[in-house]
């Protein structure tokens, strides 16, 4: 974690000393954002599908991975909405 | 970056949600087809997320004055996203147990990866097997892949908190640049936070709900 904050505090304060031309080159940042997540999630995909041990187990816990992934997320989006509207409401 | 207030969601987010399925499958199919040596994928994946989280922190940068304002405003709410992630990440693992016929105690196990799958899994398969570690690797993969997917549909109908919730431990790498492209780039430090204090966390409380 130590060097992505390493990253986060010299963009920042890159964008601090320079802020024009950052929030000129605003479209081209925008872009490479979106390409760099796609490759992100291409190369998460590509670990998933060559690892074969993992595949092999997915007929097997594919529906229990599935609620012990999904559920705890939907709880968790479930209890910072209904506490976020309450703030709000 | 400028970022309106209106202009803090997205207007293509269903479109952006498609991409971000398609870029995955995408790298499943090619796993399944091509046998490539994947030695050095980690390193690219490293190299990939030290240049988002840079690009985050320029647009942060750029627009420190209106964003820390905008924190200052949160900064409640910043603490008890991570609190309320976990609560409700234990609650979905219990719940998850009930329903698949898995003892609760072993579901709140699963459920405190928060998504971050390796570690997770490694210290689950030494205590309860390789059967139940390979399960927390994919329940926690599960958990990350879904909020990718997710986070632009969350962002809208939940906001950005919900959508830092969803992605667990994984707020502080992985999603942190899918919640702030769709939620504004003032959510990327709440996401920091978010995600390092559950990061910190699943080291502690794996072990300590193993023990139970």
């Amino acid at each position: 974690m130590g060097w992505l904050l390493l990253a986060l505090g010299a963009g920042i304060g890159l964008g601090v000393i320079l802020p024009k031309a950052v929030q000129k080159g605003e479209g081209l940042i925008r872009v490479l954002l979106g390409v760099l997540v796609a490759a992100l999630l291409f190369l998460m995909g590509l670990k998933i599908g060559s690892d074969r041990e993992v595949l092999s187990a997915l007929p097997s816990l594919g529906i229990k991975s599935l609620a012990m992934g999904g559920l705890p997320l939907i709880c968790s989006v479930l209890l910072v909405w209904l506490y976020t509207r309450r703030r709000k409401g | 970056m400028q970022c309106a207030p209106g202009m803090a969601v997205y207007p293509q987010e269903e479109r952006l949600m498609l991409w971000l399925a398609l870029a995955l499958l995408a790298g499943v199919g090619t796993g399944l087809l091509l046998h490539l040596d994947l030695a050095r994928a980690d390193i690219y994946v490293r190299a990939a997320l030290l240049a988002l989280v840079f690009l985050i922190g320029l647009g942060l940068g750029s627009d420190w004055k209106r964003i820390m304002g905008i924190l200052r405003r949160q900064g409640f709410e910043m603490m008890m996203t991570p609190l309320l992630t976990v609560a409700g990440s234990l609650i979905g693992g219990v719940l998850a147990g009930l329903l698949t016929g898995i003892a609760w105690r072993t579901g709140l196990v699963l459920a405190s990866g928060f998504g971050w799958y390796t570690l997770s899994a490694v210290i689950v398969g030494e205590e309860l097997g390789a059967r139940m570690g390979t399960l927390a690797f994919l329940a926690n993969i599960v958990r990350e892949v879904l909020a990718i997917v997710c986070i632009p549909w969350i962002v809208r109908r939940a906001g950005g908190a919900a959508a830092t919730a969803s992605a667990g431990a994984t707020a502080v790498d992985v999603c942190m640049p899918v919640i702030t492209r769709s939620a504004g780039p003032e959510w990327a430090v709440p996401a920091f936070i978010s995600g390092g204090v559950l990061s910190l966390l699943v080291p502690v409380l794996v072990p300590a709900l193993l023990s139970i």
